[in-house]
């Protein structure tokens, strides 16, 4: 999914001219006015093929839920979803005058929005219509046991015509959406992200802690492929100097945030100076740091080094690797451990490069690797090779019997079980490197200012991992580079693209519509407030009744950019005082008990 | 006389369990036809009342299902639903409803056979138990309880010690 939103942007960068001239305008007709009319269901039970009629008896169904009250109109469609079936739904909401209707099929997972869609153009709110999933949460699940799934279907519609009777139409709010992204650290990852999104016209707002962009990159000498990372870095940061739609910011720190998708507001810390900001989307780019080791006499001896230090001190000069005759690294240091259970996915490669390097520079130099696993994955898996073809030696050890290292009068001995030979083997390096791994930054204070939350190793985690990876699970946010998960620096790179495309679909709308999903306050709210500690958006305040109008109540108030919907304050409230649209009290105590009600009947 | 065939009432959230439970109908995992499935936002949304309501209209047992600990869609709705899930068994006790009838799971969206295996756990533990006896023979007939003498001093107890 990232790889294609990447390539996906890579496309709408060479569409960007043409970019909207073929679209035409999905309108609907004007809403038919049903307030205080009594619910008149229509019932549409879909076969699916035979997905749902191959176990269910869809007749008995249909005969059933004909006799339900409320109900004025029941078919049996082959395929809800298609074409026709949809249209024919349209006709019989205008034929029967139904004002609500329930769908018998899949989930509403995956066809709630479209069946809304289809009520819309049949002049009703989209808001009418509830689905009862006798589909993916029966026939498919209950396949020896027709009768059974027959019952269930049954009690399954009458809890949906049921809850359908209390629905009432929703509005979804216009949110005008502020074109410009705020994007958080200008190491590669935010600068790509940057360029990418300048190059789609959308402008950003690029936020750099240190004195100079470049972030990690700073420190590698090479990527993976061989590529020397200066040069490349040098451009980067370059275009996104010149760039007019990218405001770079250096030295500077997000205090406060504020608002919501399409409509957020931040300060920023500018050296001595404040500043504030509106931007419609973020990207969190804060990238990661090596972790700093604890062990191998890591701190106490100079050649004892991590692999980045190594690489700029040693590696990179020509003139110590001709005097260099051993070297060993050790993997998986403080990695793969209770502490740290993770596998940071890079240090493998960058040490099996790093043994390549030294042995093409003088392949006289004695190379060794211990290692636990090797995860020279994919296409890397060519260095693990190149490298076992140009000497260098391979051994494994385990987490329970690790490497022992010494020093005596300046000289490193590294004692190793080589579990193939079965014997002890002594290596006496010139330089030990510690593959540490990688940590996450401290993000708690970027995280809290948003309101999402870090993983427990810090990193941040996408709202899915396949379908949504670049998305925080907050809307209008979204993550890419190692503030994820250790990668290479060039997946890391296509994040970044794919968290540009991602703002860019958004962004590239002049509004929005807000979800209709919320809380809303009730005649019973008598300003108890028990419900406002426990909202975790922090949408929830109470409003002191306004003298000037001789009120006298006190009431909780309701910030609907803030509010998410999960309902955990109409849940708190024992007054029925605040509850949450299509999740009323009334509507969910009405599926209740029409569960259990009925139950004789629909045998 | 036939296998008695309990109602088991579901609530299953919106991100996590009612996915993992689609997931299960694509997976074509097979689990008792007992389970009735409501469909919440969010495990924290379900009020005790609609649980209490459940079980007093002769539900034969009630699951809640929300996300992992530290998954929540909404930040920490299920360690709400943890913490009323707590009350809920000390109010069932009291009443004379036995506690095992109920019960909160986690189950992630990917978490299809988990999902399936719980459901099938469940339903085989509460026909075990057997018919709850709240469940109104006619209309006219008072809930009769399970437990006919709580001993409701002890039982006090332990809510104040445990909710505080």
């Amino acid at each position: 999914m990232g790889q294609a939103t990447a390539a996906a942007a890579g496309a709408s960068r060479l569409l960007i001219k043409k970019r909207g001239t073929q679209v035409k305008k999905k309108g609907f007709p004007k809403e038919r006015i049903i307030v205080g009319k009594t619910p008149t269901v229509g019932v549409f039970v879909c076969s699916c093929g035979v997905n749902i009629s191959g176990t269910v008896d869809v007749d008995k169904v249909v005969e059933y839920a004909a006799q339900l009250p409320d109900v004025a109109y029941v078919e049996n469609n082959l395929f809800s979803c298609s074409v026709d079936a949809q249209e024919s739904i349209i006709q019989k909401i205008i034929d029967f005058k139904l004002n609500r209707v329930v769908i018998a099929a899949c989930t509403p997972r995956t066809h709630e929005r479209m069946f809304q869609e289809t009520l819309r153009n049949a002049r009703l709110n989209g808001f009418m219509v509830e689905m009862a999933n006798i589909r993916n949460q029966n026939s498919w699940v209950h396949q020896k046991d027709g009768i059974s799934a027959t019952r269930k279907a049954k009690d399954q519609v009458r809890m949906a015509v049921a809850k359908v009777a209390h629905n009432y139409p929703l509005r979804q709010d216009r949110i005008h959406v502020v074109k410009k992204t705020l994007i958080v650290g200008g190491g590669v990852v935010g600068m790509v992200s940057a360029l990418t999104l300048a190059g789609l016209g959308i402008e950003s707002i690029l936020v750099e802690q240190s004195e100079i962009l470049g972030g990690n990159t700073l420190k590698l000498e090479t990527c993976f492929k061989g590529q020397r990372v200066a040069p490349m870095l040098e451009d980067l940061i370059k275009r996104v100097n010149k760039d007019k739609r990218i405001r770079v910011l250096t030295q500077a720190n997000l205090v406060y945030v504020a608002g919501s998708v399409g409509n957020f507001q931040g300060h920023l810390q500018v050296r001595s100076k404040e500043a504030f900001i509106e931007f419609g989307a973020a990207i969190m780019a804060t990238g990661a740091k090596e972790a700093i080791p604890s062990e191998y006499l890591y701190g106490k001896l100079s050649n004892v080094m991590t692999q980045l230090s190594f690489d700029e001190n040693v590696l990179y000069k020509n003139e110590k690797t001709n005097t260099i005759k051993c070297v060993a690294f050790i993997q998986c240091v403080g990695s793969r451990e209770p502490e740290r259970p993770y596998c940071s996915r890079i240090c493998c490669i960058h040490s099996v490069r790093a043994a390549i390097t030294l042995k093409k520079a003088n392949s006289k130099i004695k190379v060794y690797i211990l290692y636990r696993d090797m995860r020279t994955y994919g296409e890397w898996e060519e260095h693990y090779k190149t490298a076992r073809d140009l000497g260098v030696v391979f051994i494994r050890y385990t987490v329970d019997h690790k490497p022992k290292v010494t020093e005596i009068a300046g000289q490193l001995t590294v004692k190793i079980k080589d579990p193939l030979l079965d014997i002890e083997v002594k290596i006496k390096p010139d330089y030990l490197i510690l593959s540490s791994g990688v940590v996450a930054n401290d993000n708690k204070k970027l995280a809290d200012n948003f309101k999402f939350t870090t993983n427990e190793d810090g990193f941040f985690t996408g709202a899915h991992p396949k379908l949504k990876p670049v998305d925080l699970s907050i809307a209008g946010l979204f993550l890419a580079g190692i503030c994820n998960y250790p990668k290479p620096l060039d997946e890391s790179i296509e994040q970044a693209k794919a968290a540009a495309h991602r703002v860019f679909i958004l962004l590239s709308q002049n509004e929005i519509k807000s979800e209709a999903i919320k809380a809303f306050i009730t005649d019973q709210c008598d300003g108890c407030a028990l419900c406002i500690d426990v909202c975790p958006f922090h949408a929830l305040s109470i409003q002191m009744p306004d003298k000037t109008k001789s009120e006298n109540r006190v009431r909780v108030l309701i910030d609907p950019a803030l509010c998410q919907g999960c309902g955990i304050c109409a849940a708190t409230c024992h007054k029925d005082g605040i509850m949450v649209h299509g999740f009323t009290k009334p509507q969910l105590m009405a599926q209740v008990r029409a569960a259990i009600n009925g139950m004789e009947e629909s045998c | 006389m036939s296998r008695f065939e309990p109602v088991i009432i579901g609530f299953l959230c919106n991100w996590c369990s009612y996915t993992g439970a689609d997931l299960a109908g694509v997976a074509r995992l097979q689990y008792p036809p007992n389970l009735r499935p409501i469909r919440v936002m969010c495990s924290g949304m379900v009020s005790p009342d609609l649980v209490m309501e459940a079980f007093l209209k002769g539900a034969d047992g009630v699951m809640v299902m929300g996300c992992h600990p530290g998954e929540c869609h909404y930040l920490e709705g299920n360690t709400k639903a943890a913490a009323r899930a707590r009350v809920i068994t000390l109010v069932l006790d009291d009443i004379g409803i036995n506690p095992d009838r109920f019960r909160l799971n986690w189950i992630s969206s990917a978490e299809a056979s988990v999902f399936a295996e719980l459901v099938t756990e469940f339903t085989i533990r509460i026909q075990k138990l057997g018919p709850q006896q709240t469940r109104p023979q006619n209309s006219d007939t008072e809930p009769k309880h399970e437990m006919q003498n709580p001993k409701s001093g002890e039982k006090q107890r332990d809510l104040k010690n445990n909710v505080t």
